[in-house]
């Protein structure tokens, strides 16, 4: 098992594979299953992240059963296809497509969770974002769930994924650096760009709050996907550029995980701080759990 | 530090009905550990919740999912919001209570689960760490509380000490290793004539290990928490 980032890069580089090969030896060791059982059922995972982007662009979209979100990945596409976007339209399809598996998410539709079900977005965000563009071939597409899984396994045991452990941080901060590294082997960079890309990723969404109105999956939730996806672009790109993070990525993770540990409670998915204490966020739960609900300040969050 | 999060499909996946993973498939995965000791359907099933839980089962489908769980659906069954109907069409007896205590684990995801039919009853305490993978902390079986604080796969067998030739836990890591198979640790819970072995499992066992552990004289039961 991979204990750091570092690890993983040097033996991609000693062996001369991709991490996303690492990953699959390291899986047929400790299954004891073959190749071809583990490619197909990332295959299966794969295959549902499409649908649920597919699925939330179909038609008038999605909507959850609250009414809080639905039908924005529509609205966004049919803004990008008049080609008068602002920030460009490869961007804006990553974005859209993260929108939409997050819109199927909150309407209690079928996603796959990489790494969660809140973060499930960002990276299908990105991977249909690009397969276009690169002209990836589903088997490219497996490979990139692969290599995220090497980073984010790493994440998830030297520090958490959950917004519970470690607020949105861990889930649409470690989903954004999953699929940074993801994107940047894929574009053909070196596992020390991946390792960059992720760092810096995680870097720029380190202390983000996890605070869903109403203790509902739907806002922030389904923006900070959007952000999550736009943000792993461009740290991609910024990697395959050559930039550099400076702190690396092992150390940016354990600045995470203390992060995490010192975000007080009502920041981590309990619905009591942040956007969810807001006027307007008591409101809201007040009208879909039709009782009265105080707002409960115990802590640093005033 | 003992590494939690062991497969590439604890990090993708699991595909599942949303909206999250920790408080909706992991909630689901708590309520399958339940019901696979408890091993017939409960017909009384209380969930205490604590913390996270507490604050937002109601918003992320923790309730359906948990319960779901218990009544043997899968993360990705469409049935899935459904199952508090179900429950009720089945006359099972559901109470959910939010608790103001601090997680009796200290995870903000916890939930106590005791499941209850004639005089059987069964409780687990698990927390549920992200990505819909689970702990189970604490277990009840037959009256006897073990701490257990390990990770799924989980073999819990049944061994009657009053048997000769019982497994001691060197035996039991010899076996595995005669199927090449390594064990990340093994406790052993006694009481009286009986004594409970938990296994805590890298992977699921085959099935040849499986058959090979029903045929010991002296284990009585084998429960498989996976």
């Amino acid at each position: 098992m991979y204990q750091s980032i570092e690890q993983l890069v040097t033996d991609a580089i000693q062996k001369n594979v991709p991490i996303s090969e690492l990953m699959v030896c390291q899986e047929m060791e400790k299954s004891h299953r073959t190749r071809e059982d583990i490619w197909e059922q990332m295959r299966k995972n794969y295959l549902v992240m499409k649908d649920a982007v597919e699925k939330g662009l179909t038609g008038d979209g999605v909507f959850s059963p609250t009414g809080l979100t639905g039908g924005e990945a529509v609205k966004l596409q049919n803004y990008r296809k008049k080609g008068k976007t602002l920030s460009g339209n490869d961007l804006l399809l990553a974005v859209e497509n993260a929108i939409a598996t997050n819109e199927v998410n909150a309407s209690l539709g079928i996603i796959c969770a990489t790494p969660t079900a809140g973060s499930s977005g960002t990276l299908p965000g990105v991977m249909f974002g690009i397969k276009d563009k690169l002209s990836l071939s589903e088997d490219q597409m497996v490979q990139m769930l692969f290599c995220a899984s090497g980073f984010g396994m790493v994440i998830a045991n030297q520090a958490m994924i959950s917004g519970a452990a470690g607020g949105c941080q861990a889930e649409v901060g470690s989903a954004s650096g999953m699929a940074a590294a993801a994107a940047v082997e894929i574009a053909g960079g070196t596992p020390e760009q991946a390792s960059e890309a992720m760092a810096m990723a995680i870097s720029n969404l380190l202390g983000l709050v996890c605070d869903p109105v109403a203790g509902l999956v739907e806002i922030p939730c389904v923006k900070r996907n959007a952000i999550g996806a736009a943000n792993a672009l461009l740290s991609a790109d910024m990697a395959l550029a050559g930039l550099t993070n400076k702190i690396p990525a092992d150390d940016v993770i354990d600045a995470m995980r203390r992060v995490g540990k010192s975000l007080p409670p009502s920041l981590r998915e309990t619905g009591l701080g942040g956007l969810a204490a807001t006027r307007e966020g008591v409101k809201l739960k007040m009208q879909i759990f039709g009782t009265e609900v105080e707002i409960k300040r115990n802590h640093e969050d005033s | 530090m003992a590494d939690t999060f062991r497969s590439v499909f604890d990090i993708i996946g699991p595909i599942m009905v949303g909206p999250s993973s920790s408080h909706t498939a992991g909630a689901l995965t708590l309520g399958k550990a339940a019901s696979q000791l408890f091993q017939m359907q409960a017909k009384k099933v209380t969930i205490q919740y604590y913390e996270s839980f507490a604050e937002t089962h109601l918003g992320h489908g923790t309730d359906f999912a948990i319960l779901g769980g218990i009544l043997g659906l899968s993360t990705e069954d469409p049935m899935l919001p459904h199952s508090l109907k179900m429950a009720k069409s089945q006359n099972i007896e559901v109470n959910f209570i939010e608790e103001t205590d601090p997680s009796p684990v200290n995870h903000p995801n916890t939930a106590t689960m005791t499941l209850e039919r004639n005089d059987r009853r069964i409780i687990a305490t698990g927390c549920s760490i992200g990505g819909g993978s689970i702990q189970l902390n604490v277990v009840e079986l037959d009256n006897y509380q073990m701490t257990i604080d390990g990770y799924l796969p989980l073999y819990f067998i049944k061994q009657n000490n009053l048997h000769r030739n019982i497994y001691t836990m060197t035996d039991w890591y010899a076996f595995f290793e005669k199927h090449s198979y390594q064990l990340s640790d093994i406790r052993i819970f006694q009481e009286n004539e009986v004594e409970w072995v938990v296994l805590y499992m890298e992977t699921p066992p085959s099935e040849k290990m499986i058959s090979e552990i029903n045929e010991l004289a002296f284990v009585e039961e084998a429960i498989l928490i996976s």
